[in-house]
């Protein structure tokens, strides 16, 4: 009796546990190509807190090759830092993109790309539309955009990886 | 059996050696260093490497969508693969020696002092665990939500490693979600007694490993209890990490819990603990 009412009590936490979401993070995926990349979704987040985390992993399309600027963009600016994931100490045994200076730098085909944008409002975020734009350096035109929705429906979706 | 006929116990070299394999698995999957994950051109488990979410089905989700999920992630197919396929002859050696996730989550809670330490061994594990396991697989294929990114212990360790040299990888800790894994690493991993309530409990790869585990125990090596030696002591359940030992009547061991770490052996008084085949 005791193991099926443990077994019930975490099938019931597991069922809390994935439904719920803070709303503070989402991840969202991308595919950064030369014809202007193709974000899998929007990014849907709620509106009124002051720190949202997005992290984003992408993989480049052939035969895009360069370097990207990430920038948050369109309506009111919002500040925004952007960080990559690269190795602590880098032993060079493959090829990789590195992240510096809000650059991924030496993105190939078919390399795959891990990075988090942090935005801070200065306010409590409102209903809004932002996009993470993933710009070529050398063209300077954009090879992914990612639009962010704060507010208007499915608040704190989360899509996995 | 390892007792040896001068009455001398044998510690087994994986025995003997555990704790040098766990770390020597940090130093390889963990940053800073990660080597073997590097070989791949990654910096940790996420992505080609993830061993959590290609068996996992979401709504809406194409037959080849699901199929391209083992392509995108084929070490962490080949991984578990590995890991399952071992286990069938030999036991969770992933779990108990290997695994690069629980090693600082059990070497962590070694250096905690018992006062301080949680005592989970009430709970039924297996009860527990595989009520997890339901949802994990159950809830994004109906589009409840996901246990498997927010909650992933295989995302979460090589990021603590990461964090105090990498703002990407702190980042991960400074959300709600982030702050759970913590808490969840720190309440069943390092503050629990034997470090392992989180493999015990919330590993979607341990229960995988586990249900291997029981289903070799027919055929394969496994800890084992000899019961014309064993005087029902206890010594062992108090030792053993994943409380798979029950002494209530006959001491039995849960091959749905078990790894061989092999410390209920190495405290065995009488070499009533062996490591082997079952008896024919």
């Amino acid at each position: 009796m005791k193991k099926l009412l443990v077994f019930i009590f975490a099938a019931t936490l597991s069922v809390g546990a994935a439904w719920y979401r803070h709303g503070d993070s989402a991840h969202a995926m991308g595919m950064v190509s030369i014809k202007g990349g193709r974000a899998l979704h929007p990014v849907h987040l709620p509106i009124g807190k002051e720190r949202y985390t997005l992290v984003i992993t992408g993989t480049v399309i052939p035969p895009y090759r360069g370097d990207t600027r990430v920038t948050v963009d369109g309506g009111e600016p919002v500040p925004f830092i952007v960080r990559g994931s690269d190795p602590i100490i880098d032993l060079a045994l493959r090829h990789r993109p590195y992240f510096e200076d809000g650059t991924l730098t030496g993105l190939q085909p078919r390399d795959r790309f891990t990075i988090w944008v942090v935005m801070d409002p200065d306010e409590p975020m409102p209903a809004a539309k932002r996009v993470v734009t993933f710009t070529d350096t050398a063209s300077n035109k954009p090879v992914l955009k990612i639009p962010v929705i704060f507010g208007g429906g499915g608040e704190g979706q989360h899509h996995d990886h | 059996m390892t007792t040896e006929s001068c009455g001398v116990k044998a510690v087994s070299f994986w025995s003997k050696h555990r704790t040098l394999i766990l770390i020597s698995s940090i130093v390889l999957f963990l940053p800073p260093l990660a080597a073997i994950i590097q070989l791949t051109g990654d910096t940790n488990f996420c992505g080609r490497w993830c061993p959590r979410m290609f068996f996992v089905w979401r709504e809406g989700q194409t037959m080849s969508s699901f199929l391209m999920g083992f392509v995108r992630a084929y070490m962490g197919v080949a991984l578990v693969a590995a890991i399952l396929v071992t286990t069938l002859a030999f036991g969770r050696y992933w779990c108990s020696h290997l695994c690069p996730v629980a090693a600082p989550l059990e070497l962590g809670s070694r250096l905690i002092p018992n006062k301080f330490k949680l005592n989970f061994s009430a709970t039924p594990a297996p009860s527990f665990r595989y009520g997890y396991l339901l949802i994990y697989l159950i809830a994004p294929a109906i589009g409840i939500g996901s246990l498997c990114c927010n909650y992933c212990n295989f995302a979460a360790v090589p990021r603590l490693f990461a964090a105090p040299f990498s703002e990407g990888d702190l980042i991960y800790f400074l959300r709600f979600q982030g702050v759970v894994n913590f808490g969840l690493l720190l309440f069943l991993g390092i503050f629990a007694k034997g470090g392992r309530a989180y493999c015990n409990l919330l590993c979607p790869v341990g229960a995988l490993d586990a249900l291997s585990n029981k289903i070799g125990a027919r055929f394969g090596r496994r800890v084992r209890i000899d019961h014309d030696a064993c005087t029902n002591c206890g010594d062992c359940s108090v030792v053993c990490p994943t409380w798979a030992i029950d002494v209530t009547d006959l001491t039995t061991i849960n091959q749905l819990s078990c790894m061989p770490c092999r410390q209920c052996q190495d405290v065995c008084q009488h070499g009533a603990i062996y490591y082997g085949k079952p008896a024919a």
